[in-house]
């Protein structure tokens, strides 16, 4: 087997070994809240996966994190601790949801790439300013991205409540978007819509230029080593200014593709934490596209399935929060410690036969 | 006389790859023996196991003629065993008594003026001279290793690892460290010294034992009766001839012309002062200085990583001034950085990966943006023929391979981009003799074909060998340039410590 094989080998049996320690804590915190942690889980897994609706579901929560976590698995590769995926993806909505509401009588094939290519700038000129002042000042991106998340987060709350609220609603809210800029449902019985297959495009557009072409080979370059890069001609600032650019743009699509694909209108608060999550989905693909396609459909799942948990057992929502840390964690955990989980269970093999072979003789 | 350190039969196996085979070594009471060995013959392997990082799979080790089980640094510095490595292992933030105190602690309240009168006295007795209070950013590297041999007796060490000690050393430093070692001989330290530099080794030793492909091949005790070439071709394990064969030849148009230029560095600060310096194409100018003078940034202003504040850079009459790294290299203009690991290599990235640094974008490796697999991979393959870089597969990372396959490397893929102008910083620093045999001999043949190159290293027998001209560079500025024939190693010495007039460097 080669290295490469081998090391992905490794690192998907690390993943099961933290899957099954995270449903064994949980497990036993179901056991000793007195609730069948058999029968919840196997709830946690019809919500997630069966039926149409319960399927469509986890694909449609899955679609915001796959945006968002390959733009943090960008940024992250280049070096960039862009942890302002929060407010990228507030402003963005915000964008994409103006531009819905207020350009009427363009016909949708126009309206939907406008709304969305709004919340691409607007996400991304948001990460330009922490990415702007690291490359040029030297600031700690991680700190000053997330103090734009407030920014951008009250700046849209207060937009909603103000300026941008819908005249006579109760709720801080905007108004809907025309139909022009919403997109279609593909699968009945569910919401989800052609974002997903957006979502599916980007996976794969992301794998072709990060591995097959020469700008990826540059981004990949200039984040594992600057200054070789520098060095070798390459121009690390132009580079690492698009890898933030992008990431912040693709957060930016994770906010437009959840007002465009159901919400239809922006609320407070309308994403919770979404930006934080797709950290939590960037690591857990190990940063990598294909990797980013299966956490976010996981989360995803997960939490559609959490639901249905809480209605047919009892269980809070809120458990899957303490999945999604110990999951984190371990892989965490694991690929720092890179155990050679193969060779291991070989040596065990060895052993038991040099033993057999002893006794024998 | 009994051995300190008795090592018998150590065997040391990563995977199927023997490091060590049957390993035999011994060490007496105040004596220094050396270790002598290319890149990858097993030295470190050898000595890691010795100072507890790897358990060894077979054979033993006798402390005072006592078998002992070392089973993790700490306890080899438990046992009087203490090793300096080569890249140090200091907290710059730190001074020079943090240091030495660090993980010695035993009790949460740390007594700093107790440990640094202490310091203070082992310095003395030692005569090392540190001073305790400065910070450790503020020491130049021959300080910093003076700090680590102190950090190792202060914790009792009987026994001294130095691993390649001398790598990182200006000629003075290296004097300084061995008189520094010859007077803890004197005081019953053992030194083991991990070397491949000859000439310091037969100076320094009392027995040298020679290490090849994990096996030692040999264990010289008469050093009088012995000569370089001889350990040479031990260690390598064939003929060697020593220098190198440079033939007459006239040097042709100016390709790099210095026109009082001025470099600031990083922080701002001028570094390079109205230098003027030409070279002409199939010539080698060497840059002769002590380390630290300005020749990172000279070399960063002639390859455009560091902006020109004054006076002009002209490549081949074009006048570079202001232009970009890209334009400097698509100029001609090939750099082998100084740092091999910071600025010429993404370790993380593969072999192959690395061979393309510079020319990824072009034809016909890219079509239309897209990486062409075939071009590349055919690419890849006749360079790592044709430079002899040795790796498991071209798909390995290049962190994987050893320093002289991983120069071979940037050398290669350098010299495959035809440059018109070198500029090859300190090219066989930690090269095994294989290799820097190598990289001498490509440098001549650039040098052939009409290439003009500055060569910067701080090693003056190196610059003596291979240059036609020589320039040294005191503080920023240009003391002279000097042609080999008329040059001595004396009147070098004496621009170098910036006594100016080129009287001097041809006196003799």
């Amino acid at each position: 087997m080669n290295k490469r094989a081998r090391a992905m080998v490794n690192y998907l049996i690390s993943i099961v070994i933290a899957l099954l320690l995270a449903f064994a804590i949980i497990g036993a915190l179901l056991l000793w809240q007195g609730v069948d942690p058999v029968e919840t889980f196997m709830a946690l897994f019809q919500g997630a996966f069966i039926g149409k609706s319960n399927l469509g579901a986890s694909l449609l929560l899955a679609t915001p994190l796959i945006l968002g976590g390959l733009g943090i698995a960008l940024s992250f590769r280049c070096g960039i601790f862009n942890i302002g995926g929060e407010g990228q993806l507030y402003l963005g909505a915000f964008a994409a949801t103006w531009l819905g509401v207020n350009l009427v009588g363009l016909p949708f094939w126009l309206h939907i790439p406008i709304c969305f290519l709004g919340s691409m700038i607007f996400g991304g000129l948001w990460a330009l300013i922490p990415g702007y002042l690291k490359i040029s000042k030297g600031y700690n991106e991680t700190v000053t991205s997330v103090l734009l998340n407030y920014v951008g987060v009250y700046f849209v709350n207060y937009a909603l409540s103000s300026f941008f609220k819908e005249p006579g609603a109760l709720n801080h809210q905007s108004p809907k978007i025309q139909t022009s800029a919403m997109l279609s449902k593909i699968m009945s019985g569910s919401e989800l819509n052609t974002s997903f297959l957006m979502a599916l495009l980007i996976v794969a557009l992301f794998f072709l230029i990060f591995y097959k072409t020469d700008v990826g080979f540059k981004l990949r370059a200039v984040g594992q080593n600057a200054e070789a890069s520098r060095t070798s001609g390459i121009h690390t600032r132009k580079y690492l200014l698009l890898a933030i650019i992008v990431s912040g743009a693709l957060s930016g699509l994770a906010g437009s593709a959840q007002v465009m694909g159901y919400q239809h209108l922006m609320v407070q608060n309308f994403s919770p934490n979404t930006g934080y999550d797709i950290i939590a989905v960037a690591l857990m693909g190990n940063l990598h596209p294909i990797g980013v396609l299966i956490a976010g459909i996981f989360l995803g799942a997960l939490r559609s399935g959490a639901s249905v948990m809480q209605i047919m057992m009892g269980v809070p929502v809120t458990i899957l929060y303490i999945i999604q840390g110990v999951i984190i964690l371990s892989i965490l955990g694991f690929s720092r410690a890179n155990i050679d989980f193969i060779g291991l269970v070989g040596g065990l093999f060895r052993k038991k036969e040099s033993q057999s072979m002893a006794k024998e003789a | 006389m009994e051995p300190v350190l008795r090592v018998h039969n150590i065997t040391k196996r990563f995977g199927s790859n023997v490091a060590n085979d049957h390993i035999s070594f011994d060490l007496y009471p105040g004596e220094i023996h050396a270790l002598l060995g290319e890149n990858g013959a097993g030295k470190s392997t050898l000595m890691n196991v010795i100072y507890g990082v790897y358990g060894a799979d077979e054979g033993e080790i006798y402390l005072n003629g006592k078998p002992v089980e070392i089973s993790s640094p700490k306890h080899a510095i438990e046992l009087g065993i203490g090793m300096v490595h080569q890249h140090f292992m200091l907290i710059p933030a730190f001074t020079v008594a943090e240091n030495i105190v660090l993980g010695m602690q035993k009790e949460l309240r740390l007594d700093i003026k107790d440990a640094e009168a202490k310091i203070a006295a082992a310095s003395e007795k030692y005569d090392l001279r540190v001073d305790p209070h400065a910070l450790v950013s503020t020491l130049s590297v021959g300080e910093q290793q003076r700090v680590e041999i102190l950090k190792v007796l202060f914790r009792g060490a009987k026994i001294l690892i130095l691993d390649e000690p001398t790598a990182v050393l200006t000629p003075q430093e290296i004097t300084e460290l061995f008189a520094t070692l010859e007077r803890l001989k004197k005081d019953g330290v053992s030194i083991v010294f991990i070397s491949h530099k000859l000439n310091e080794l037969m100076s320094i030793s009392d027995r040298i034992s020679i290490l090849r492909r994990g096996k030692i091949t040999g264990c010289i005790d008469d050093l009088a009766n012995c000569n370089p070439e001889a350990l040479a071709s031990a260690m390598v394990g064939r003929q060697v001839t020593l220098g190198v064969e440079k033939p007459e030849q006239e040097a042709g148009e100016v390709v790099l012309e210095l026109d009082h230029l001025s470099v600031c560095n990083e922080a701002k600060k001028e570094i390079i002062k109205e230098f003027s310096l030409q070279i002409r194409a199939g010539e080698i100018v060497g840059l002769a200085g002590v380390d630290g003078n300005g020749q990172s940034e000279l070399v960063k202003g002639i390859t455009g990583l560091l902006p020109a504040t004054g006076g002009a850079i002209r490549i081949q009459g074009v006048d570079m001034t202001g232009k970009t790294p890209r334009e400097f290299i698509d100029a001609g203009v090939g750099h082998i950085p100084e740092d091999r690991h910071k600025q010429g290599l993404v370790l993380s990235m593969s072999v192959k990966e690395n061979l393309f640094l510079e020319t990824i974008q072009d034809r016909p490796y890219t079509k239309r943006h897209l990486l062409q697999k075939k071009a590349i991979q055919e690419k890849a393959k006749s360079l790592q023929e044709f430079y002899d870089i040795r790796a498991a597969s071209l798909e390995v990372p290049a962190g994987a391979l050893s320093g002289g396959n991983q120069q071979k490397i940037i050398v290669g893929r350098i010299l495959e981009q035809d440059p018109k102008l070198l500029v090859a910083v300190h090219p066989t620093r930690g090269l095994d003799i294989g290799a820097t045999e190598f990289v001498h001999k490509c440098l001549l043949k650039a040098r052939a074909e009409g290439c003009a190159i500055l060569l910067v290293s701080t090693e003056l027998d190196e610059i003596l060998e291979l240059s036609d001209q020589i320039a040294v560079i005191y503080e920023g500025e240009c003391m002279g340039v000097v042609r080999d024939r008329d040059a001595t190693k004396e009147g070098i010495g004496l621009l170098m410590a910036g006594v100016k007039g080129t009287q001097a460097a041809t006196a003799s």
